[in-house]
């Protein structure tokens, strides 16, 4: 027969034969598998965690994204931006300083469905193009810049220093004023009022309505402008002064300047002063990260109403105008970035085609949401990046456990296919029966592991700390593309039925070969390839113990490697680990007979372990615990780190529970009872503040110091990366007793040892003790400085004291850290010597750390709200929002608490499941082996002793051996972070990086899990053993 | 020189059926049978007739429904396999068409490890084992295990398995089903003397659908429907006295 024939044949006959069979070899099937579920539960158990896994990590990107981009929205004002297509310009058309013609065309953009809300804006100057370096409008729109508030209100001080400051970090530094921006009524009610009114302080103002605003000539300034007036709301504002810009240009000539020049990153603006009076403070608001370049941050906010129509005209004239407009975000696709990329791509094209106010206005749409998630998509990639990198070993962990379900599976079939075989039935047809029931078994696995994923990620987001989980504030609803979840598919029920297929044809092949030879042909191992990997992967775990204990640089000094290992070490160890300790777990019954061997437990079976270590089952279930414990452990220790590195970052951001900062100094008695007042007496405060003196060294230059009063022990927050050595208590006491620490800067400048200056030994984390060869007494001299009003000149009284060196410090809770390395810290018996005891028993200051006893949580929240929103205080940060703000990093990248959770459970669960599923079917291929013993002689006891202490031998060792390859992969992970922590802080975004990642080893949760695994082996032995000592033995062995 | 005489074992009215309701079968059906020491009995019949059956219930493995089973001073029969560890520890020895020997042990720790379940103690058990192992020609064989044994050798550790432990009674279910002809010779062999040990000689029953290996044994038992339809040679292959056909 032709080929062709042969072809037509196939798609005449045999498909439509093949079609017509489907529904009953389905069912077929169907039932077949129902009848082997036993063995199909290893089936069942591999394709459901492989499913629920890679699913769970695809699905878990899809809402990672949703959720920073949500996360993002929260930052934004206005979604979109619209400008006139070119800067205003006598002579051409397409731009109006007409109101009204300007309020229409806001009307016309509310009216389409896909924006919500619209105000017109007096603030930044147009860039009509997009934002790019390339353009120059980008490097030349200033915002309105505030220059003077005058206040008739005695109390206030609009004077204050440097109060119109302000660093804008987002975008090319064009500017260092603070903005102000004169907002139409559309911001004052609707969507923008709604989300204008978020971040007034409770109790500091509302968002007024369009009425209100107009008629009280409202105004609403940033908290930190107000802390520094000590402006309320309510408060009059007699006049305010800010500049627009006329004119920008490398060089303006100031004659041709109107106003002023302005001076900015070498380009000089020409800028006119305009004045609006008679305003009322209508609110005090918390300052939003800053967003979109395109707008001014943080401006103070005014009603345009203050603005005279000569004003108004005058400033859309200058370009100083556009149009803030507010998203139909209900209608924006939250399924992907790119969705929504593509979604606002539409409507960037729609609005720049449409015509607004018949073709007078020409507009330039800034798509500000697009250009939010264009900066996402880079951030977001590096995290995923990381996020995927630390679920690789979940991940073959779960493909490990398909394919041993599988083989032991398939292995059950044995005798079946053999039968089959004999009465004539092709290998064809049985390859196809086997699959067929695999095909089933793993499609209803898939999907129970593809379902349970898309309900556990949104659970694994909200996750806030190792095993902690907390509402996430947003819906996320992460459905994958149709690739994505064919993609779950193909990795899961198709690696089964390719797998199967191909152990189903070698079982055919071995089949006919046992028939000449009993051995089969197994490929040996690459031990050389296991050594290289375990060896090469412990040189990272050993580099990182050695730097965490003191050492500078490990055994790898080369950057470039100590790279590559830490990115790559903790799966070549882990890998290598396994497959090496996978032996000695499976050679666990002789280790452990080395000490049972004598006792009775063994005396009389013990002959029965010789050997049992050999089998490919049962080196595979010790390499699946290893596996699995490996995991568990590596989860846990890093999943705690992390969040002890988010506390301890929240720890060092406030020193305590309260840090405050007050209108004037007060005493800490003053403080703590202002802080007993607002709690209505509810909480006990205790109050210290970390004083600064200038120090010289004999022969040196001043040095800041700040001073740890005793009360400081009880109050701040103390770790031991913080102090010299790790043993906290005591260098508190070094530093009562005389003691002082340097920053490693301030220790290079005075030659102290630990700077590294001298290297080699010249490094470490140590506590010196007095009989230290490498502590030292210096002598310090404080001057205190006079006016003397007599002689018109300033004196200078000396004071002098020696202080014993105790080491190198890194931080004092509370104490902002980027200053700690150049500076000291001494003990309250030093400041007393050298500024006397009056001074230190009347301390005043404005900056106290404050601990609240019986208030935690969101109650802590509270209190710092209402300490806030007390005249007296200026700012408050708390405990729970420093570490609402961090929580979620798990030390280092969003989202790794919930990951490294996902990973504890599955691996735990993995652990008890393939214990219970496998061990079953590892005793089920025995059950022959174990009606011949007891065919011998062996009675019920000794049948079980036997398994018993064979198989938890094995688990025991493995799972040992497991928990240390898992610590050793916590080590290694920690080069991971470390080196993902450089690109994060590189990107300049990580706050968390200067805590030290100290491994936390969570013992407890490991006894737990190891418990569990322990109970479910035994549980499995029993029921298994139970199961073959009751079975028929005369059927048992004839092989029925 | 034969020893018969002495009734090593008693098999009074045995039944044992399987399954129930109009499922049932009915397999043994009151056997009476006896095998007296030093006897080599092979027990022949149609497929189904219930010999495997009844090696089973006297070797401990199943349990009869009624009946009774005497060996040396022990009654049993009618007790579950749990029940009469006893039995085949210290009395039944099995040897079986498969070997059925432990894979991963060797030949002289396949015979010691049934010692030592039984309560030998370690020494003792290897000195026996290589003592049995010996007795069947297996001195330079000791340290392999089966794979590296060729099926007659791993008979005869099985051989030397069943009569390490002085039990007086084997029972062997096609013990050369699996040999050549050479092999199944030589094991037939080795259980004549066995059986006619001066010493010790122990009782052998044996199963086989192989004339020419039943013809050569002491007594052979013949069992058709359940029940043992001949207990001699002759009448066995339905011969009469003086050798013609009934």
């Amino acid at each position: 027969m032709s080929k062709t024939s042969a072809t037509l044949n196939y798609f005449r006959h045999e498909l439509p034969r093949k079609i017509r069979d489907a529904p009953d070899n389905l069912r077929l099937a169907t039932i077949g598998a129902w009848r082997g579920r036993e063995r199909g539960m290893a089936v069942f158990a591999g394709v459901f965690l492989a499913s629920l896994v890679i699913t769970t990590v695809l699905s878990y990107g899809v809402g990672l994204s949703q959720v920073f981009f949500e996360e993002s929205l929260e930052n934004n004002i206005f979604d979109a931006k619209v400008e006139f297509n070119k800067p205003p310009a006598e002579g051409t058309d397409g731009w109006t300083n007409n109101t009204t013609t300007l309020i229409e065309v806001c009307d016309e953009f509310t009216d389409m469905e896909e924006f919500s809300d619209c105000t017109v804006v007096y603030g930044k100057k147009g860039i009509h193009g997009q934002f790019t370096f390339g353009n120059e409008d980008v490097w030349m729109a200033l915002p309105l810049g505030v220059k003077d508030i005058n206040s008739s209100d005695q109390l206030r001080n609009w004077e204050t220093k440097d109060i119109w400051d302000y660093e804008y970090n987002n975008g090319p530094p064009i500017s260092d004023e603070r903005a102000i921006s004169f907002l139409g009524p559309g911001a004052f009610d609707g969507v923008l009022a709604d989300r204008l009114s978020e971040n007034i302080i409770y109790e500091r103002g509302s968002w007024a309505s369009p009425e209100d605003v107009e008629t009280k000539r409202g105004v609403y300034i940033p908290s930190d402008v107000a802390s520094k007036a000590g402006a309320e709301a309510g408060d009059s504002l007699e006049r305010l002064e800010f500049a627009y810009t006329v004119e920008s240009a490398l060089d303006i000539d100031s004659e041709d300047c109107e106003g002023e020049i302005y001076n900015s990153r070498e380009v000089e603006h020409c800028q006119v002063i305009m004045v609006v009076e008679n305003l009322t403070i209508l609110g005090i608001y918390d300052p939003w990260p800053q967003g979109n370049p395109t707008l001014a941050a943080n401006p103070i906010y005014a009603t345009w109403s203050v603005l005279n129509e000569t004003q108004r005209t005058t400033l859309v004239d200058y370009d100083h105008f556009y149009f803030g407009l507010t998203l139909e975000r209900s209608l924006l696709p939250t399924t992907s970035t790119a969705d929504a990329s593509d979604w606002l791509e539409d409507l960037s094209m729609k609005v720049q085609d449409k015509e607004f106010a018949d073709g007078e206005v020409e507009i330039y749409y800034v798509d500000i949401v697009g250009g939010t998630i264009d900066f996402l998509e880079i951030f977001l990639g590096l995290i995923q990046a990381f996020d995927y990198v630390i679920m690789v070993p979940i991940v073959v962990l779960s493909l490990s456990v398909l394919i041993y379900g599988l083989i032991l599976s398939l292995e059950q079939r044995r005798r079946e296919i053999s039968i089959h075989r004999v009465i004539g039935a092709t290998a064809k047809d049985l390859r196809g029966m086997v699959l067929l029931e695999l095909a089933v078994v793993s499609f209803v696995a898939w999907v129970a592991g593809y379902l349970l994923a898309m309900a556990a990620v949104p659970v694994v987001l909200a996750s806030v700390g190792f095993m902690k989980f907390e509402a996430l504030g947003f819906n996320v609803d992460p459905a994958l593309s149709f690739g994505a979840t064919l993609f779950t598919a193909i990795t899961t029920l198709g690696l089964a039925l390719l797998f199967g297929r191909a152990r189903t044809r070698d079982f055919m092949e071995l089949e006919i070969d046992e028939g000449v030879s009993r051995v089969q042909k197994v490929a040996k191992p690459k031990v050389w390839l296991h050594w290289t990997l375990f060896l090469v992967g412990s040189l990272g775990a050993i580099d990182t113990y050695l730097e965490m204990n003191g050492s500078e640089d490990g055994i790898l000094t080369n950057w470039f490697v100590e790279g590559l290992i830490n990115v790559f070490g903790p799966f070549m160890l882990w890998i290598g680990g396994a497959l090496l300790l996978g032996k000695i777990g499976a050679a666990g019954p002789r280790i452990m007979q080395f000490f049972f061997s004598r006792t009775p437990l063994l005396s009389d079976v013990k002959r029965g372990l010789k050997g049992s270590g050999s089998t490919e089952s049962v080196n595979r279930l010790a390499v699946i615990m290893l596996l699995t414990l490996s995991i568990v452990t590596l989860a846990a220790v890093q999943g705690y780190t992390g969040t002890q590195v988010d506390e301890v970052t929240a720890d060092l951001q406030v020193g305590s529970d309260l840090q405050v900062v007050t209108n004037q100094n007060y005493s800490a008695t003053e403080i703590e009872s202002m802080i007993q007042e607002i709690s209505d007496n509810e909480v006990t405060a205790l109050a210290v503040t970390v004083p600064t003196i200038s120090l010289i060294p004999s022969g040196g230059e001043a040095l800041t110091a700040y001073v740890l009063l005793d009360e400081g022990e009880d109050v701040l927050r103390w770790f031991p990366q913080a102090i010299p050595g790790d043993d906290t208590s005591a260098a508190l006491d070094a530093y009562r007793e005389g003691g002082f620490s340097a920053g490693e800067d301030a220790a290079y400048a005075m030659d102290l040892w630990g700077s590294g200056r001298k290297g080699g030994d010249d490094y470490g984390d140590i506590l010196l003790s007095e009989s230290s060869s490498n502590t030292e007494d210096v002598e310090f001299i404080w001057e205190d400085k006079s006016y003397n009003w007599t002689t018109q000149s300033v004196d200078v009284a000396e004071y002098n004291t020696t202080l014993r060196y105790i080491g190198v410090h890194e931080f004092v809770p509370g104490v902002p850290e980027d200053l700690m390395s150049t500076s000291v810290v001494i003990g309250e018996s030093g400041y007393r010597e050298l500024v006397g005891d009056n001074r230190v028993d009347n301390l005043f200051s404005n900056n106290w750390i404050v601990k609240v006893d019986g208030v935690e949580g969101e109650d802590l929240t509270a209190l710092k709200n209402n300490i806030e929103a007390d005249e007296r205080f200026n700012s408050t940060i708390d405990w729970e929002t420093a570490h609402d703000a961090v929580e979620r990093n798990g030390g280092l990248i969003f989202g790794t608490p919930g990951l490294l959770s996902l990973q504890f459970i599955v691996a735990s669960v993995a652990a008890v499941a393939s214990a219970f599923v496998f061990l079953s079917l590892v005793l089920n291929q025995r059950q022959k082996e174990l009606a011949v013993l007891q065919a011998i002689g062996a009675s019920p006891n000794q049948i079980i002793r036997l398994v018993l202490f064979e198989i938890l031998s094995i688990v025991i060792v493995s799972m040992a051996l497991g928990i240390l390859l898992g610590m050793g992969l916590a080590l290694s992970f920690n080069g991971l972070f470390n080196v993902f922590g450089f690109i994060f802080q590189i990107l300049g975004s990580d706050t968390t990086s200067a805590i030290d990642r100290q491994l936390v080893w969570p013992w407890f949760e490991l006894a737990l899990v190891a418990l569990a695994v322990f109970a479910a082996v035994v549980t499995a032995l029993l029921v298994t053993t139970r199961k073959a000592l009751k079975s028929d033995l005369a059927s048992v062995l004839k092989g029925e | 020189m034969l020893c018969y005489g002495v009734i090593m074992l008693d098999v009074s009215g045995l039944t044992k059926s399987f399954g129930t309701g109009s499922n049932k079968l009915q397999v043994l059906k009151g056997i009476e049978m006896n095998l007296k020491k030093g006897e080599l009995v092979a027990l022949m019949g149609p497929s189904g007739c219930g010999k495997s059956t009844l090696l089973n219930i006297i070797g401990g493995l199943l349990p009869a429904d009624s009946g009774d089973i005497a060996l040396k001073d022990r009654n049993y029969g009618l007790k579950n396999p749990s029940a009469v560890v006893d039995v085949r520890r210290t009395l039944v020895g099995w040897i079986f068409q498969d070997f059925h020997l432990l894979d991963h042990l060797s030949a002289l720790d396949n015979v010691a490890m049934a010692l030592e379940i039984s309560g030998v103690q370690s020494k003792e058990a290897l000195k026996r084992a290589e003592d049995a192992l010996t007795k069947v020609n297996l001195s330079d064989r000791m340290h392999h295990i089966p794979n590296q044994l060729s099926g007659g050798q791993q008979q005869r550790v099985a051989i030397a398995r069943a009569i390490a432990g002085n039990r007086p009674l084997l029972l062997a279910d096609e013990p050369t089903g699996n040999l050549d002809i050479a092999s199944g010779a030589e094991v037939l062999q080795l259980f004549k003397d066995l059986c006619h040990d001066e010493e010790n000689p122990i009782s052998i029953l044996m199963v086989t659908h192989d004339p020419d290996l039943a013809s050569k044994a002491d007594r052979m038992l013949l069992m058709r429907d359940g029940l043992v339809a001949a207990s001699d040679i002759r009448s066995a292959w339905g011969l009469d006295e003086d050798g013609e056909e009934e």
